[in-house]
Formats: C-alpha cells, sequence, structure tokens
C-alpha cells in the first residue's frame, strides 16, 4: 500500500488524522509534469467506535504501529542510491520569443508556458524527443559517468582508469593551459565528491521542493510560485559579478561568491528566503551543488542541441566526446569567472556630504536613465508600466518597478554597479559595459565613470522620493488634480430635478 | 482486560506526573527569562498550570477509582443515572470562578505588555516583516527619531513610527532573520505580514504577537540580559554563551505552510548600546558599500 523506498518517489507527505490515514506522493513523468498520488486508508472513525471490542484490537495496534513506521520512515538524508537524474524531456529554449506582453500566465501553468512559448516568434527552440535513441543512450551513459546520481554527485568521471576519465582529463588539460587557468583556481571551486554529497543531502532538504531533483526549477512548489524558481540547467543566472571582460569574452558563469551571497542574503521582491541562519559550511556544500547541476544540465543541453542542430560539429563526432569536452569546457569556466577579482567599481567622483552635488548627479542620473542609458525603453514610466518580456528560460519577466524599494539583487550601490556594468544576461537585460576611456568611446555610447555614479545616485533615490530633488519628484510621482465629483446625472438616484 | 484499561489509565498518569517532575532537570522546560515583564507572565503560567493540573489529577483518578471498582461482570446490570442539580452547579461554577479569577489576574500584566499607551518612550525602534519563510528587520538609521519630543508628542510620534514601519526609507538598514538590541533598551518592534499570518515570538522575553496581513502592530520588550557584544577590530559578533547553553530564537508561533519550522532566527542582545551602534555602524558601511573592499 505503501511505497517507502520506491526510487521514483520524489517526496511525499504523511498525513494523518483521526479519521484517514493517507500518503501522498508525487512524481514527475517523462513530460516533466508532476503527477500526485494518494494512497489513503479511511475507517479510522470505525476503529475508535470498535475501540473496546476485543475481535478489532489487532487492527488498534497494528494501525498505532504503521503510524510510527510511516511518520519516522521518511527522514532519510540522502537520495536512494539506484535513483538516477532523469533525462531531460522539456523542450530546450535556447532564446526566448521576442515579443511584449501585459500579464502574466495564470498560476500552476509553468510548463505550459514555457512548451508554449517554444513556437512563438522568435522563439529558438529545440524539441529533445526528436534525438536518436542511440544518441539519448550515448549521452545518457556519458552523463552518468561524469556527474554521478543525486546520492553520489561528482563533476568529472570517478574512475581514473576509465576511458571517459582518460578523454576528459585530455580535454580538460588542453583547454586549461589554452585559458591559463591554475590547479588553485579549480580546486577553489570545492566540487570534491565529499562536498558535493553533502550538498546533495542538504539541496534534498531546503531546495529541491521548488528547484527540482535535477536543478530544473520545476519541484513541486515550484508552478505556484512567481517569479519561477531557477532552472539550473542552462547554465545562467542573473546577478553576478563576474568580470565584465570575461562576460565580454562570452564566459558569463556566476562567481562562486555570487551563488554564496544569494543564499546568505535571499532574494527580495522573489520567493528565495535568505538562508543565512545555515552555517557556513552547509552554505558552501550547497553552492558546490549548485554548481554541479548547473554543469550537469548545461552539458546536456548544449550536446542535445549541438546532436539536432549541428551534428556536423560535434566534438570528434560523436555525443560522448562532445558532452565530455563540455564538461571539462564548463568546469574551467566556472573556475576562471571564481577566480578572476569581480569587476571594480570607478572611484566614487563626488563628497559624501555635499547635498547639492548629490542633487545635480541625481538629475544628470535621470537624463542618462531617459537618454544614453536607454533604461527607459525597457523600464516605461520608471517600470511602473513595462511590459512582460520573454528570458532566456522562455519565462516572462518583468522589468522592475524601479519606484519600489525592492533590490532583488542586493541593495548595495557595488551590487548595482555589477548589475548595469555586466547587465542581467539570461533575461536580456543589456550590458553597458566598461567605463568609456577616450571620448570617442564616450560618444560612441560608453559611459564614464561619473556618469555611471549618476545613473546609480539616480537608480537609489527613485524608489524614495524623498531623497529626490523637488521638480524630479514631481516630474515623476505628480499627482494628478483632484478628478471632478461625478455629474448628478449620473442615473443611480433616479431623481428627475 | 477487564481491570487492565485502569491499569492503563494508571501507569499513563504516573508517567505524565514524572516527565512532569524531572522535565525541568533534563532542560525540557522553558526556556530562559531574560524579559522585564517575564517573571510576572511566568507567574500566570504557573498558577493556571497549578489548576490544571489539579484538575487533571483529581479527574484522573476518579476515572482510574471508578474502572477498577465497576468492571462489567456477569449478571450485573448497568445503573444510569441523570440530573442532579447540585452537582451540575458545582461543576459549573468552580470553573467559571477560576476563569474569572484568572480574567483579573492577568489583566494588568496584559495592560503592561500590549497597550500602546502603556509603553515606554522607545529607545529603539525595528520595522519586522515577515514571509514564507523568513524574517526581514529593518533598523532607522537614526532609532531615537520615533521618541516623543517638546515639538512632537507622543501621538504624533507614534504616527510617523507607524508609517515610518509601512513605507521603508532609503538609509534604512536591512537584515534577515536576526534581531539585534542592547541590554536595557526599550525596543518598539512593529511587526508586519507580506503574505499569510505568522506569528513574531521571543520565547526568551515571553513576547508573541500574530502578524496579520495588511496591519502594522506594534510589541515592546526590554531585555536584561545580554548574550553578545560585537568586536570592532574583526568586525565579528562574540557570543557570550555559558556552554551547553542554547542560543535564543525568534520563531514563528502560527503554522504558515509547509516550511514554518524552517522560520527562526537570532536574537541578540548586545552588552551595551555602543556594541550595537559599532555592530549597526558595520552593516551600514555593508549595504553602502561601493567597493569590494569596504563589502567585506
Amino acid at each position: 500500500m505503501f511505497r517507502l523506498l520506491d526510487p521514483s518517489v520524489r517526496g511525499s507527505y504523511n498525513i494523518w488524522n483521526t479519521t484517514t490515514l493517507f500518503r501522498a506522493s508525487w512524481s514527475h513523468d517523462e513530460s516533466g509534469s508532476v503527477a500526485l498520488e494518494r494512497t489513503s486508508r479511511t475507517g479510522g472513525e470505525r476503529v475508535s467506535n470498535c475501540l473496546f471490542g476485543p475481535v478489532n484490537r489487532t487492527v488498534v495496534l497494528a494501525g498505532l504501529c504503521l503510524t510510527g513506521l510511516l511518520t519516522g520512515c521518511s527522514t532519510a538524508p540522502s537520495y536512494p542510491v539506484e535513483l538516477r537524474y532523469p533525462a531531460r524531456s522539456d523542450v530546450l529554449i535556447r532564446q526566448g520569443p521576442s515579443l511584449e506582453v501585459r500579464h502574466l500566465p495564470p498560476p500552476g501553468k509553468l510548463g505550459e508556458t514555457i512548451a508554449a512559448a517554444a513556437s512563438l516568434e522568435g522563439a529558438r527552440a529545440y524539441d529533445p524527443a526528436k534525438l536518436s535513441d542511440a544518441d539519448r543512450e550515448e549521452l545518457s551513459a556519458t552523463l552518468v559517468e561524469v556527474f554521478g546520481t543525486p546520492a553520489l554527485p561528482t563533476v568529472k568521471p570517478a574512475d581514473a582508469k576509465s576511458e571517459a576519465f582518460k578523454l576528459f582529463d585530455d580535454y580538460f588539460k588542453e583547454m586549461k593551459e589554452q585559458l591559463d587557468i591554475s590547479d588553485e583556481a579549480v580546486t577553489a571551486l570545492r566540487l570534491e565528491p565529499e562536498t558535493l554529497q553533502r550538498g546533495s543531502e542538504l539541496y534534498r532538504k531546503h531546495c529541491l521542493h521548488c528547484h527540482g531533483l535535477a536543478g530544473d526549477g520545476r519541484g513541486p512548489t515550484a508552478p505556484w510560485v512567481s517569479p519561477h524558481p531557477r532552472d539550473y540547467r542552462k547554465g545562467e543566472f542573473k546577478y553576478i559579478s563576474t568580470h565584465i571582460e570575461l562576460i565580454e569574452q562570452n564566459n558569463k558563469k556566476p562567481r562562486r561568491a555570487d551563488l554564496l551571497l544569494v543564499l546568505e542574503k535571499g532574494l527580495e521582491g522573489t520567493s528565495m528566503p535568505a538562508f543565512n541562519l545555515l552555517p557556513q559550511e552547509e552554505r558552501d556544500a550547497l553552492a558546490s551543488y549548485v554548481i554541479h547541476l548547473s554543469l550537469r544540465g548545461q552539458v546536456e543541453f548544449d550536446t542535445i542541441e549541438m546532436a539536432l542542430v549541428n551534428r556536423d560539429e560535434l566534438t570528434d563526432g560523436s555525443v560522448r566526446k562532445h558532452a565530455l569536452s563540455t564538461a571539462a569546457r564548463l568546469l574551467l569556466q566556472y573556475a576562471q569567472a571564481s577566480a578572476r577579482e569581480p569587476t571594480p567599481p570607478p572611484p566614487y567622483p563626488y563628497k559624501d556630504a555635499d547635498k547639492g552635488e548629490l542633487a545635480a548627479s541625481i538629475e544628470r542620473g535621470h537624463q542618462l536613465f531617459l537618454g544614453k542609458g536607454g533604461c527607459i525603453s525597457c523600464h516605461s514610466d520608471y517600470g511602473r508600466q513595462a511590459a512582460l518580456r520573454y528570458d532566456n528560460w522562455g519565462t516572462l519577466v518583468k522589468p522592475r518597478d524601479l519606484t519600489q524599494p525592492i533590490y532583488r539583487g542586493g541593495r548595495r550601490p557595488l551590487d548595482l554597479y555589477w548589475r548595469l556594468a555586466g547587465g542581467i544576461v539570461p533575461s536580456n537585460m543589456p550590458a553597458l559595459g566598461k567605463i568609456a576611456e577616450s571620448e570617442d568611446e564616450q560618444k560612441a555610447g560608453k559611459m564614464t565613470a561619473s556618469e555611471y555614479w549618476d545613473l546609480l545616485n539616480f537608480l537609489q533615490a527613485l524608489p524614495y522620493p524623498a531623497m529626490m530633488p523637488t521638480e524630479l519628484r514631481d516630474k515623476i510621482y505628480r499627482v494628478d488634480e483632484p478628478r471632478a465629483a461625478p455629474g448628478k446625472s449620473v442615473a443611480l438616484s433616479g431623481s428627475q430635478e | 482486560m477487564q481491570k487492565g484499561w485502569s491499569i492503563l489509565f494508571g501507569v499513563v498518569l504516573l508517567a505524565s506526573l514524572l516527565v512532569w517532575f524531572i522535565a525541568p532537570l533534563l532542560g525540557w522546560w522553558l526556556p530562559e527569562s531574560v524579559s522585564s515583564y517575564g517573571g510576572e507572565v511566568d507567574a500566570l503560567f504557573f498558577i493556571i498550570l497549578g489548576f490544571t493540573a489539579f484538575f487533571f489529577v483529581l479527574t484522573q483518578v476518579f476515572l482510574i477509582w471508578a474502572m477498577w471498582r465497576y468492571p462489567a461482570r456477569e449478571g450485573a446490570k448497568a445503573y444510569y443515572t441523570h440530573g442532579n442539580n447540585r452537582l451540575e452547579m458545582v461543576w459549573t461554577l468552580v470553573p467559571g470562578l477560576i476563569l474569572v479569577f484568572i480574567a483579573f489576574a492577568q489583566i494588568g500584566v496584559w495592560e503592561r505588555m500590549k497597550y500602546i499607551s502603556r509603553m515606554p518612550t522607545p529607545d529603539l525602534t525595528v520595522a519586522v516583516l515577515g514571509r514564507q519563510w523568513e524574517w526581514r528587520m529593518r533598523y532607522p538609521a537614526d532609532s531615537t527619531r520615533f521618541q516623543p519630543s517638546e515639538s512632537d508628542t507622543s501621538a504624533q510620534a507614534l504616527r510617523q513610527a507607524r508609517l515610518w514601519a509601512e513605507i521603508p526609507e532609503a538609509d534604512d538598514l536591512h537584515v534577515a532573520n536576526e534581531l539585534h538590541v542592547w541590554k536595557g533598551a526599550n525596543v518598539r518592534v512593529w511587526v508586519r505580514t507580506q503574505d499569510v499570518l505568522h506569528s513574531f515570538s521571543l520565547p526568551n522575553l515571553r513576547i508573541k504577537q500574530d502578524t496579520l496581513p495588511g496591519k502594522t502592530i506594534p510589541l515592546w520588550f526590554r531585555a536584561e540580559k545580554a548574550n553578545c557584544r560585537f568586536d570592532v577590530g574583526s568586525k565579528q559578533l562574540v557570543e557570550l554563551k555559558a556552554p551547553g547553553e542554547r542560543a535564543w530564537e525568534i520563531a514563528c508561533q502560527e503554522l504558515c505552510g509547509g516550511r514554518h519550522y524552517a522560520m527562526r532566527g537570532k536574537f541578540y542582545v548586545h552588552e551595551s548600546e555602543e556594541s550595537f551602534r559599532n555592530w549597526l555602524g558595520h552593516i551600514r558601511a555593508q549595504q553602502t558599500s561601493r567597493t569590494v573592499a569596504q563589502a567585506n
């Protein structure tokens, strides 16, 4: 009646009250949707009515024992050993549709919305079902070799004698030399199996219910929260401090410190809470495991995409080798991003105490917001009337309403600078880029150091009307003239003069 | 099994009494009270515990005796009775009088704890926002600004504080899941919720306040014992804890969803106002950091 250790059961509740005793469990089917099943046992009422009857005493005792068993057995910290990461079956969105939309989809429809987005104008999407059976098996086997299972996660082939290990190692060493990355940079990512195992246990407890077993952002609660939880399988993250030169060289991986900061502070304005009550060691393990999930997901994504779209360009013509070389490349990208210092903001050009200077800077920032920065084109009416757009996951996001004092990616001027300079890659917020070094560059649209700070000062004042110069405040927060009282002709009273 | 039930109930009663007496020795008891009014709350708790314990033992003993004395017997017919006015008056009036007594006994403590007009002038004001599943604290840049002054009556100060608790300001300082105060400070906390019902509670202070959607509710406390100080040199919080002593906590005491259990926080009482100010300065420096060096 009850499946306690069935590997296909992703999570379960024991629900017990006086009249019913049932266990609800959920599992993902092949299409990624969630199936909920409920095995129930009713008849508690009958049990209590015959409490004094000699015949049913065994029933009562059995019921009590069963209750004890059920409530006590579901606390195993790690995943069952035989459990595998599910093969990706949902649509791969490389690029979201290029449409503007006014309304969010109804809650509970996350998977459907993404599937529908795949066929909309401007989207680039691929169906993994089109992969040949041979390719799919080859890919699944390689993924298990490299990334292990949820209970024993790894980021490179574990068996040093295997062919996969040698292949991976060759790619890894070659690229490591090309990119000039040190061994320390790789070890600093803390992706050793012990940390990943710890991370996997903690992830199961704290994160799975939103972010899903494979890090697909589709755990049981995911369809019901807005914004939707992050799908790590694309290897893209929103709030990163990665050096802008790396971003321009197309390494858009987050720094390990960025993942840790999100864990520590949470994301204001989203359902992601702060995990600062967890000890540092646990947060470290979680960040490592998130990197693992993201590596695994992206290797799968990139390999399926390449096999479907451009078979000729698969590394050495094989799905297996492509997956192995991609795994090595992405791992090195993470190491490279984390080892490099974050983009340093330009020095603050103004005196802190000078109120007049600040007011003038805010005014200039406003002009930049409307003009050179190009912010207003998406954040219409300072974000209050912004249209929804598709991000790289095929889900709808709203350019922030900047008049609200909620800073998702952190409220430090530092965080805001990184957001402006590097952009928000997956939601297609453009990067303002490096600081102009010459007048020509400046004319070509690059920001100067002081312009950056003007824009930042404006953005920090915008949600707080009291911080703004009066004229600007009236312009942005103008209250309309009180509307005239409704005319007497409104046919509510029914009077006839 | 004729007299078995009686024995079973007797064992349960004895076990309850045993647990009752050894619980404090094992540390299964109320957390340490550090609040100015904690003693009064505990006194009320003990009065009520006394009443309930007395009647629990009384009724259980009667039950066990009755089950022992009158088990089912071959040929014996059950005797039914109902309608005894004197008995019914007794078991209605006695609990009634006890309830009236409790109502009057608690009213003074309730007034001192919960009435806005009885709350002392705040030395520190904090806004707390609960949401699924965390507490977000917000401190004003100048914590003394909601104190009444010559130009500002207490009613006006109260209005301003409530307004501030609802509308954040630019220089507010934000901290997740940690409430910091200092020893001896009269603290005013304004609690709100962003989503469902929560209950903000500090077990060490014996205070608990439900957060209701749409309402901004004040509460106050004064902690009389410290558990930490901020070390300026290392920029670290040093906990002043006896070995084995439990951390002081914030707990949500209203079932608010699947991860209700995770909705906790840490409660820090600094040993001096200076230590608290240093900590707040550190938070300010982090929150306003314009360089990577400042952020650490």
